[in-house]
């Protein structure tokens, strides 16, 4: 029986590509004020980001409890003792940076909860979004190939330090508010209008640059993933300019021939953090030589 | 009174004497400094020669004047200006006045007193170490005059009888003629219709030292005016009075009581309304309140003192106040790996850069020259030992790689020429980079970044083929006057249709302390009609000279 991929909501994966592929995604939890949502259940993206944009009340987000990942956990193992009587259930639970959410935390608490024979492997990315999600649906892709828990664990640790992700934010209020960004006080208060180049890297977010134009930002990250030599998976990221996104993606046509960059819209975690009109790249390194 | 009349004839000058020359060279300097400042070819007070020099000499002799007695040989009377010039050193003029001192403190090493060939290879050193001091020396500029004084000094003291005062009075007759020539040998000179403004300034240092040699009394002399017309050009120019206005704050912020009987308060005030500024006495007949700000406590605690005893003497300098009430402004965050120090002038622009983080700002001062010592008293305090320094000003660059080779520290200097540049460098920064691509990137966003600059011209000039007169609107693009006309909205319109503007382009509009705000909002507007997908910002600057300072990303 294949090993079971696990993540959560903030990979960004698109639920029709979770399903197919077979990933169980946990939601992480989107507070408006005293109403609660579940990233991507309970609340579609177009309707958050109509709630984000128009306000009054601005959103937190928080991670799945324990309790939801010991449930999760449980209804996997007993589907797949379901369907294969002699097979211990093998989970592979791969989750956002756990410097950025506590949901890696949530994981492993969860994991003592549930009782029967299971193997649960948890694993801290270090990453966030679609630079988790590539990863994690790459894993799904070889689980379903047949590859074993001891295989997709060396590619895991092998992937994810071949991720690169780049954000721009068009504000920074959001980030500010959100208050993930190491270093980002010295954009506090600037009177000047600047927008922020973010990159994941150490499984912090960090400013790589201030820029003065969405134009310029959007150079940038062209000029950024040209720099990175060979490309295996590219993927586009936006929150609320789906227009600027596939704009994005023609530039980047060239850094990878052949195959067409996917277009993601960020969930509801990464929206509170990054706010509308965000746009982002993340992409897989071909390996060292 | 000193034998000033035998002085003529010594054979050697000792350090007094030498001493005293420099004093009388220094207010034979200020009395010529508005002249002096007239002949910049710029017209904007920016980077007035003839203040930067004036100051860079006080700060000079108030080193030498600290000399114990014993202990003020030439040697170390010369040894010690050079040091004062050195940290009070502003503008490139200052900078290089600065050198020759230091030339001239090496030529006369070891010695008690000077004679006329030790002076000639003083002067020697001075040339070598002034032309030394220049990245790419220009002829037709203060390195020429020094240089042919120097020559005449040679020639002078290589006869077996010369004296120093016939070296002196050579050399100033070589600057006076070398300083003529200057027109000849730089075309924005002749053009302008002026001399160099900083070889007439070392021509006028000269000019009092000599006077002081041989005892001529100078005080009562109109300044001598020297000034190259161009045959098409129909005004002569005068000397600029706003200039010396401007000076009156500099000095030291002096304050003390007289006690006495029968004190007149009404008296003291007329007495000393001469000293110095911001005169205030109050009092009466036993106790009179004393508070000015001069350049000479010492006349004024003289005069205090032959009316009745002294108390509660305090006397503050006042470029350190400020310094120091700007100091502690700022909070003191833990060491940091890298720290950024930038010149500015204008509230509105300090408080940019503190938005941005940058770690320590140096207010430029009178003439928006910083001198070498400020500079470097900002490193010493920025929490860290490496620091990215940013002139911010071609004329505080000299003065920056000055600062930087007196620093114990890591001090790269980020050679920007102008606020824009400056912020620009200072977006560029990636606090995680490493240091030589963080480096790399600030070099390249100045590069990048256009900087136009908008103000009325307080004097007439002759300037890249435009004939201004006093009030004219004038526009400079990367320094360069562009644009000239009647009002500085239609100044704008033109630099701007200089400046590359595209798509994505983000133009910041920095309003002066002095600027009128309609015009700027008005430009504003004209700019986002014009280049709608271009970023317009519109920011109070509060910067002297300049009313609009437009930056183009």
């Amino acid at each position: 029986m294949a090993v079971r991929i696990v993540t959560d909501s903030t990979s960004d994966i698109p639920l029709p590509v979770a399903k197919e592929m077979g990933i169980t995604i946990i939601p992480q939890n989107v507070h408006f004020g005293d109403e609660v949502y579940r990233d991507g259940i309970d609340i579609s993206n177009d309707a958050f980001y109509k709630k984000l944009i128009k306000g009054p009340v601005f959103p937190t987000t928080s991670q799945a409890s324990a309790g939801v990942f010991a449930q999760t956990y449980e209804t996997l193992a007993k589907d797949t003792a379901l369907r294969q009587a002699q097979d211990t259930a093998e989970i592979l639970s791969v989750h956002i940076s756990s410097k950025l959410s506590g949901t890696y935390n949530s994981a492993l608490l969860g994991r003592r909860e549930v009782s029967g024979p299971c193997r649960i492997e948890i694993v801290d990315s270090l990453l966030v979004s679609l630079g988790l999600g590539l990863v994690v649906i790459a894993l799904a892709r070889e689980a379903k190939a047949g590859a074993t828990m001891e295989q997709l664990l060396v590619l895991c640790k092998e992937l994810l330090q071949r991720i690169e992700i780049y954000s721009m934010a068009d504000t920074l209020e959001f980030l500010q508010k959100g208050g993930r960004v190491s270093r980002l006080q010295a954009l506090f208060g600037a009177l000047l209008s600047i927008k922020p180049i973010l990159q994941v890297r150490d499984g912090e977010v960090h400013l790589k640059e201030r820029i003065r134009s969405r134009t310029q930002g959007v150079d940038r990250l062209v000029g950024l993933v040209g720099k990175a030599g060979e490309i295996l998976d590219l993927s586009i990221m936006y929150t609320t300019a789906p227009k600027d996104a596939q704009a994005l993606a023609a530039r980047l046509d060239p850094f990878y021939p052949e195959k067409k960059a996917r277009i993601y819209q960020h969930g509801s975690t990464m929206g509170v953090h990054l706010g509308p009109g965000a746009l982002g790249v993340t992409f897989l390194k071909a390996s060292d030589p | 009174m000193k034998g000033k009349s035998t002085t003529a004839e010594r054979h050697s000058l000792d350090g007094e004497i030498l001493r005293g020359m420099f004093l009388e060279a220094t207010a034979w300097l200020e009395k010529n400094v508005p002249h002096i400042n007239s002949l910049n070819v710029f017209p904007v007070p920016d980077g007035d020669t003839g203040t930067n020099m004036l100051m860079t000499m006080r700060a000079s002799l108030s080193a030498a004047q600290e000399l114990p007695a014993g202990k003020d040989g030439a040697a170390q009377v010369l040894q010690a200006m050079a040091k004062g010039a050195l940290m009070g050193a502003r503008g490139n003029s200052g900078v290089i006045l600065s050198q020759i001192l230091r030339g001239l403190a090496n030529g006369l090493a070891g010695k008690d007193a000077a004679s006329a060939r030790d002076l000639a290879l003083a002067l020697e050193e001075a040339t070598q170490a002034a032309y030394k001091a220049v990245n790419r020396p220009v002829e037709g500029t203060i390195l020429t005059v020094i240089k042919d004084i120097s020559t005449a000094a040679d020639a002078t003291a290589s006869a077996e009888s010369a004296i120093p005062a016939q070296v002196m009075a050579a050399a100033v007759e070589a600057a006076r003629a070398s300083v003529a020539r200057t027109p000849d040998l730089l075309d924005v000179l002749r053009e302008a219709g002026v001399v160099d403004a900083g070889g007439q300034g070392l021509l006028v240092i000269l000019e009092g030292a000599l006077a002081y040699l041989r005892g001529e009394d100078l005080t009562s002399k109109a300044p001598a005016i020297s000034v190259f017309t161009h045959p098409s050009q129909k005004e002569s120019l005068k000397p600029d009075a706003r200039s010396t206005a401007a000076l009156q704050t500099y000095g030291y912020c002096t304050e003390f009581f007289i006690q006495g009987e029968g004190l007149d308060p009404e008296s003291v005030q007329q007495q000393m309304a001469s000293m110095g500024d911001s005169l205030i006495i109050v009092g009466d007949e036993s106790s009179v309140r004393v508070h000015l700000h001069t350049a000479d406590p010492g006349s004024a605690l003289s005069y205090g003192t032959s009316l009745g005893t002294l108390h509660k003497v305090k006397i503050d300098n006042i470029d350190e106040q400020h310094q120091e009430f700007l100091a502690a402004a700022e909070k003191q965050p833990p060491t940091l790996p890298l720290a950024t120090v930038v010149v500015a002038s204008g509230s509105g622009l300090i408080q940019v850069f503190q938005s941005l983080g940058v770690t320590r700002i140096v207010p430029g001062g009178l003439t928006m020259n910083p001198s070498t010592e400020e500079l470097l008293r900002a490193i010493e305090n920025a929490p860290s030992q490496r620091v990215i320094l940013l002139p911010n000003n071609p004329n505080v660059i000299m003065t920056a790689e000055q600062a930087k080779s007196l620093s114990e520290k890591e001090v790269h200097v980020v050679p920007s020429r102008s606020v824009p540049q400056g912020i620009a460098a200072i977006l560029a920064m990636d606090p995680e980079a490493k240091l030589a691509d963080n480096l790399g990137a600030m070099e390249r966003a100045c590069g990048n970044t256009q900087t136009g600059e908008i103000t009325t011209a307080v004097r007439s000039a002759n300037l890249y083929g435009f004939r201004i007169k006093p009030g004219q609107a004038i526009g400079f693009l990367e320094g360069i006057l562009v644009a000239a006309g009647k009002s500085q909205k239609t100044i704008a319109k033109e630099l701007l249709k200089k400046m590359e503007i595209k798509d994505g382009s983000t133009i910041t509009i920095y309003v002066g302390g002095e600027a009128d705000k309609k015009d700027g909002e008005e430009i504003a507007k004209w700019l986002q009609r014009r280049f709608p997908k271009a970023g317009v910002e519109m920011l109070f600057g509060g910067q002297p000279f300049y009313n609009f300072i437009i930056s183009v990303e």
